[in-house]
């Protein structure tokens, strides 16, 4: 297999603050191949965020810090503690990404032409004339109505959505290999959920980039991805193909999750809840992160568990009881 | 005194089948208007009308859970906070037990409030942060009237009945999870006895592991005290889960009502059946042969409502046609469903009429 596009290899971002040290994400590893969906899914404060700000360089630093042994290799490039220039040479262009909440990643006070175009101008060294024509080619390739006329609009006139659309069309200018997607349609409801992830699948397969979609929805998950990364409490606790997570789950926490689901045409019935809440970052229990919470704790959780391997392709699941 | 509060219980699996529609309904709405109006110039006069609630009717049978499902803007919760009074409705009739409850004063209003009470979404912004729990429980009943020398064992009896403890009740809400304050939230509900609970996006703002422990002590509590809920959300799956009937609104106006399985089953509004559509199934088996009805655009705005039909600009149905765009189609049909506002409703699932 050819090397991946993206690999991290035990991240660790700590939190110094005055209660103590929150470590937020705990020695994370994963890959993103060429042209493929990976999901990275998990509940708040699993670290799926922090996850994501560090791959650029995005954490604020301090209080966050990446502990030593950390790596983020970019096509065979060393991300951490490369300089600000390297990283800005970076993002946007290979690398951009999509937040959840538009309205507050665009500036108010300009136009979405201008927003776009400073984009072109800055990335492509495109002259004036020419990045407006592209930005209203951009417009229009992300679905957006009337793009010549919309272009001189300014954020607040477009709807959720639109903005979101906007937004996409900011972070795919520059051709990236790569578009992190840090929970693009939350804010979004869920018709509208449905355009954005239809082009952003529509946009995968015409510029072939990959994408790292971060997420907390599982239908989401199931629905565009062909690799997921499970987390909890900090660390990473399965990895498998969409099938292997939804049809064969490994981990007592992926079981309760996709069990706390109520389903569109399911059963009704009573849902299999997890017990009790995410532990805190700042006190991770010791053992198994959520032996605590779950219904098979019992002799061999009281020790850290390791990702167990389960067969080819990245399958594993950090449980001991999984090897059987 | 309290009095035990055990009622005819009914298994959360039961579904509608247990429901009884043959006495008169616990609440009846029948037209409910709400407009608010858009203030703008030097004199700060109602330029326009924001259309919120547009002509909405349903009734409530006793024991039973009606879902209220829609998007943003479509009226929903608006609903819910005028059948309390919380937000004064534009017309429309409201009676609860028979009761015309426009016609309350104030007095009449708080007897209303101990039959019929409201969980929000967001369990911080409505638990005051300088009461203990303890405190917070007692106020709620001291001001019902409901002040007895042993308000504080009723306190902690609460907090037990939500899955809480008697260890909790001198904490205050900071301290509590996302998920213990929505328990804090229901308690706080339950605390005088209601009849009936408004739950508005009750679970929304939770975790998924945390929503379904919620979800599963709602679904208790009604087998439990017999309570009837409206079950405000925009989360079709966790509405279809807990619903005896749906109602599906669109731009102020309910657009389909039926049982719960046979709403997500056989959606016969075109706008019930794309949403359905549209909701991420958590089931990546042939995903690829799914079929998806993406909607074109954005929701109309409520201050300018299209025409006709309020859906017809979006509507994807091919036998759309001049009528769409004339005459609003009415919800007509039986009380309890199935009903639907359209010209050309769907026949079954998938299949036009």
């Amino acid at each position: 297999m050819s090397e991946p596009l993206l690999s991290v290899r035990d991240l660790r971002a700590w939190f110094f603050t005055d209660q103590g040290i929150a470590k937020a994400v705990d020695g994370v590893s994963f890959e993103v191949r060429e042209g493929e969906t990976l999901g990275i899914v998990g509940e708040s404060g699993c670290g799926k965020t922090v996850t994501s700000l560090a791959l650029l360089g995005l954490l604020p630093e301090p209080p966050a810090r990446l502990m030593d042994g950390s790596s983020v290799r970019f096509r065979g490039q060393e991300l951490v503690g490369a300089d600000e220039k390297q990283l800005r040479a970076l993002r946007g262009n290979e690398i951009s990404m999509v937040f959840q909440e538009p309205m507050s990643s665009l500036n108010p006070v300009f136009s979405v032409g201008d927003q776009i175009t400073e984009t072109l101008r800055l990335h492509r060294g495109m002259d004036r004339r020419a990045a407006r024509a592209e930005a209203v080619r951009l417009l229009g390739e992300v679905g957006i109505p009337e793009p010549a006329r919309r272009v001189d609009e300014y954020p607040h006139q477009l709807s959720g959505g639109m903005r979101q659309r906007v937004m996409i069309a900011m972070a795919i200018s520059c051709s990236p290999k790569l578009l992190i997607a840090d929970e693009p349609t939350t804010a979004l409801d869920v018709t509208i959920q449905a355009q954005i992830l239809e082009l952003l699948a529509e946009l995968r397969r015409t510029l072939g980039m990959a994408v790292l979609l971060i997420t907390h929805d599982l239908g989401v998950v199931a629905e565009v991805c062909d690799r997921v990364v499970v987390m909890y409490a900090g660390q990473v606790v399965e990895t498998g193909t969409v099938e292997d997570i939804f049809v064969r789950p490994a981990h007592p926490y992926t079981r309760g999750l996709l069990g706390s689901l109520p389903s569109v045409g399911g059963a009704g019935g009573r849902l299999v809840s997890i017990a009790g809440t995410v532990p805190s970052p700042l006190h991770w229990p010791d053992g198994c992160r959520f032996r605590a919470r779950c219904g098979l704790a019992g002799d061999g959780c009281e020790a850290p568990q390791d990702l167990v391997e389960l067969g080819a392709h990245g399958r594993a699941a950090r449980c001991w009881r999984a090897r059987t | 005194m309290t009095e035990p509060m055990t009622k005819p219980a009914r298994a959360a699996t039961e579904g509608s089948a247990g429901i009884d529609r043959s006495g008169p309904p616990l609440l009846e709405v029948r037209n409910l208007v709400k407009h608010f109006p858009v203030r703008g110039g030097p004199f700060g006069r109602a330029r326009a009308q924001v259309r919120a609630v547009d002509g909405v009717s349903f009734d409530l049978w006793r024991g039973e859970t009606l879902g209220l499902v829609g998007e943003s803007g479509c009226g929903k919760s608006t609903t819910g906070r005028t059948l309390l009074r919380l937000i004064e409705p534009t017309a429309g009739e409201i009676r609860y037990g028979g009761q015309d409850v426009r016609a309350l004063d104030r007095m009449g209003l708080r007897a209303l409030r101990r039959r019929a009470q409201i969980v929000f979404q967001d369990p911080v912004g409505s638990l005051n942060p300088r009461l203990s729990v303890g405190a917070m429980l007692e106020e709620a009943l001291t001001v019902h009237g409901l002040g007895l020398p042993n308000r504080r064992d009723r306190a902690v009896e609460l907090l037990e009945r939500v899955g809480l403890s008697a260890d909790h009740i001198d904490r205050y809400p900071h301290e509590f999870s996302g998920g213990q304050r929505q328990r804090l939230g229901i308690a706080r509900a339950l605390s005088v006895e209601p009849d009936f609970l408004v739950l508005d996006e009750p679970v929304s703002a939770l975790d998924v592991s945390v929503q379904a422990q919620v979800i599963n002590l709602l679904q208790d509590l009604q087998a439990q005290l017999g309570l009837t809920y409206l079950f405000i959300a925009h989360d079709l799956a966790v509405v279809e889960h807990v619903s005896d009937r749906v109602a599906v609104m669109y731009l102020g106006r309910i657009v389909e009502l039926a049982d719960a399985r046979e709403i997500y089953h056989a959606p016969r509004h075109p706008y019930t059946r794309a949403l359905l559509s549209a909701v991420p199934r958590p089931d990546p088996v042939g995903r690829e042969s799914r079929q998806r009805i993406v909607l074109e655009g954005d929701v109309p705005s409520p201050i300018d409502p299209p025409s006709g039909c309020p859906f017809h600009p979006r509507c994807p149905h091919p036998a759309k046609d001049a009528s769409c765009r004339g005459v609003g189609p009415s919800l007509d049909g039986p009380r309890a469903g199935p009903l639907v506002a359209c010209h050309h409703p769907l026949q079954s699932a998938g299949t036009q009429a």
